[in-house]
């Protein structure tokens, strides 16, 4: 009889999705397992449910995967944002706005319209001397600079 | 009117008139060399700052030619029209040259946000706080009044056609 308890274990998985917003500053890998594993879970309590309703646990978890980025927003972009890196040559401007935003840029949409606007960039120069210097006509602060740079690579 | 130019009046002396018509031809000579210095200057200036990077910056090089094409036109020109047409064509870089103003002060207010000094606080500016720093250029990296340069380049064409041999038939 205390192995009919058991069922009451999957709620477990939730606490972790609380842990993990926003605020609390939790890793969002930590926030992508516990929703995959509620998704599981869940899953698994329901083997016998219609296919309809497997549709829809797998959207959610890929709903939340997909967020994660979004919301992860400052500390993915911190920790992310120095490797991840897009092509300041080639890659669109939804990708540019993407690195920009995670690298914690402010006005990132404006400023991947100056990215675009200067094209080409040397695919000899991994430290985008000419962006930089393009960019300064618009007379930001180094800091601002220095985090739309980190972003981008020829 | 000077004394002498009042005498050559009074005398009708072809000398002094003569005299007139060479001065005019000077003057529009210089008017045109003045024109092609800076249409030359402009071009320089324009290819140096790379000024191709958006499509409304081609309008500056179209601009250009144009001007380049009204200033030959006048320099060569024998017939009534043609004069004409060089006069349409600077007024038409002129309205070129105004629209250059208007969208760099333009870029410049778009780039206030971007700006380190004004960013944080260009949304409590009032409309006309922000459109003077993009006038002045306090914001943006374009500087407001350099197409005004063509408009010189283009009244120095209009003055040149002022008083032209093709318009009286005396082209020769």
């Amino acid at each position: 009889m205390t192995d009919d308890v058991a069922p009451v274990r999957p709620v477990r998985p939730v606490l972790p999705v609380r842990i993990a917003r926003p605020g609390s500053g939790r890793p969002v890998r930590l926030r992508r397992t516990a929703v995959a594993a509620a998704a599981l879970a869940a899953a698994g309590g329901l083997a016998a449910c219609s296919s309809s309703t497997s549709t829809s646990t797998g959207t959610s978890t890929t709903t939340a995967a997909s967020a994660s980025p979004s919301t992860g927003g400052a500390t993915a972009g911190s920790t992310a944002g120095a490797t991840a890196k897009v092509s300041a040559n080639t890659a669109s401007a939804e990708e540019i706005q993407a690195a920009l935003t995670a690298a914690g840029v402010t006005n990132a949409a404006r400023w991947t319209k100056e990215v675009q606007e200067y094209r080409p960039y040397p695919a000899d120069d991994p430290s985008l001397a000419k962006l930089r210097k393009e960019l300064q006509k618009y007379n930001p602060s180094a800091d601002q600079l220095d985090k739309i740079l980190s972003a981008l690579q020829p | 009117m000077s004394d002498t130019t009042a005498r050559r009046e009074a005398t009708g002396s072809s000398t002094g008139v003569g005299g007139d018509d060479a001065l005019a031809h000077r003057l529009r000579r210089a008017l045109l060399w003045i024109a092609v210095a800076t249409t030359a200057g402009t071009t320089v200036e324009l290819a140096s700052l790379e000024h191709w990077t958006e499509k409304t910056q081609l309008i500056a090089w179209m601009a250009v030619v144009v001007l380049a094409v009204a200033i030959a036109i006048v320099w060569r020109a024998r017939t009534t029209r043609a004069v004409q047409l060089a006069r349409l064509l600077a007024v038409g870089v002129c309205g070129a040259a105004a629209i250059g103003v208007v969208a760099h002060v333009h870029g410049n207010y778009e780039a206030g946000p971007l700006d380190a000094q004004y960013g944080d606080r260009w949304d409590s500016m009032s409309q006309a706080a922000r459109w003077w720093a993009a006038l002045v250029k306090q914001v943006g990296p374009s500087p407001p009044l350099a197409p005004g340069i063509l408009v010189i380049a283009s009244l120095a064409v209009l003055f040149a056609t002022v008083g032209h041999p093709a318009l009286t038939g005396d082209a020769s």
